[in-house]
């Protein structure tokens, strides 16, 4: 058997019906992901929408509730995600080229920065929690004007909603690097897996790209 | 997408966020509007090349971009509507 029909079998041995080629398999889940992907932008689109309307209406509440954020910390945050971003990129490269080894690294790498930003998360909601800032919690809040306090509420919600979507791409991360470590590289069903895994991983950096100015930079 | 094209992404994105963040510290004037730019191209730069957008086609391409107008539109409107109240 020649190479070539070689690679024709094992395609042809990971099309699962109703495809008819790997081919077609791909697309399709290109296809379910983006749209995946459509609806998840859809919602933090809405609350990076509903940050901006809280800045138009209320900038002074919005402005003191912005102040009491610690943004170099969340500036180191991004450092990691963006850090974490290039790491899958490189995984999918390595992937592809058939070095398993490397792939698994950079996986590794990857999920362990996510691990990095949820912690220091956790650390700022910690301090924030010591300040009284966030909401529900029963203290007295030092905020005086009801806007910032509610821009706080949006600011929580956001955050945290973008923390359980790290959680679960770290989850898919470290789930594809045990299959990747415990199976020979397959070209076609293993590849595909990562590289939908790392669209959602870049998604989840791209809306944290839109958060960060929106909740913690801008007028300061 | 090549390892040299994704590690020069990296390179202007994380130029990008040093922009923002040094933007954010200083007391210029302009500082919002360099923010607000810093971060487009970053989402830009993440979109075109890592999710790779620029490499999709069909189906996939035409849904990519069109939620991305789907998601201008609703910006515009209710930003528009709060305009025009």
């Amino acid at each position: 058997m020649t190479p070539s029909e070689r690679h024709d079998a094992e395609d042809a041995a990971e099309v699962v019906a109703p495809f008819v080629t790997l081919h077609q398999q791909q697309h399709a889940a290109r296809l379910g992901m983006w749209l995946f992907l459509a609806s998840e932008a859809m919602m933090f689109g809405s609350l990076i929408v509903i940050a901006w309307l809280y800045r138009l209406t209320h900038p002074q509440g919005v402005a003191e509730a912005v102040e009491r954020l610690n943004y170099l910390l969340a500036a180191g945050n991004t450092l990691a995600l963006l850090t974490s971003s290039l790491l899958m990129s490189l995984a999918l490269v390595a992937c592809k080229h058939g070095q398993g080894r490397q792939a698994l690294g950079y996986l590794l790498g990857a999920a362990c920065l996510g691990g990095v930003f949820l912690a220091c998360k956790g650390l700022e909601y910690t301090l924030e929690y010591q300040e009284g800032l966030l909401p529900g919690f029963g203290l007295t809040s030092p905020l005086q004007q009801p806007s910032a306090r509610l821009f706080m509420n949006l600011y929580f919600v956001a955050t945290a909603l973008h923390g359980v979507h790290l959680l679960v791409a770290i989850g898919l991360v470290l789930a594809v690097a045990w299959r990747l470590r415990s199976t020979q590289l397959a070209r076609g069903r293993l590849q595909t897996q990562l590289e939908m895994t790392a669209l959602y991983w870049h998604l989840v950096d791209a809306i944290w790209l839109l958060l960060f100015p929106t909740l913690y930079l801008i007028g300061r | 997408m090549s390892r040299a094209t994704a590690i020069r992404i990296y390179l202007l994105v994380l130029l990008l966020l040093a922009l923002e963040t040094l933007a954010a510290a200083s007391a210029w004037a302009l500082s919002t509007p360099v923010i607000l730019m810093a971060a487009g191209g970053q989402f830009l730069l993440v979109l075109l090349f890592w999710l790779g957008l620029r490499e999709q086609r069909g189906w996939v391409r035409l849904f990519s971009w069109l939620y991305l107008c789907w998601l201008l539109v609703m910006a515009l409107f209710i930003l528009g509507e709060h305009l025009t109240r």
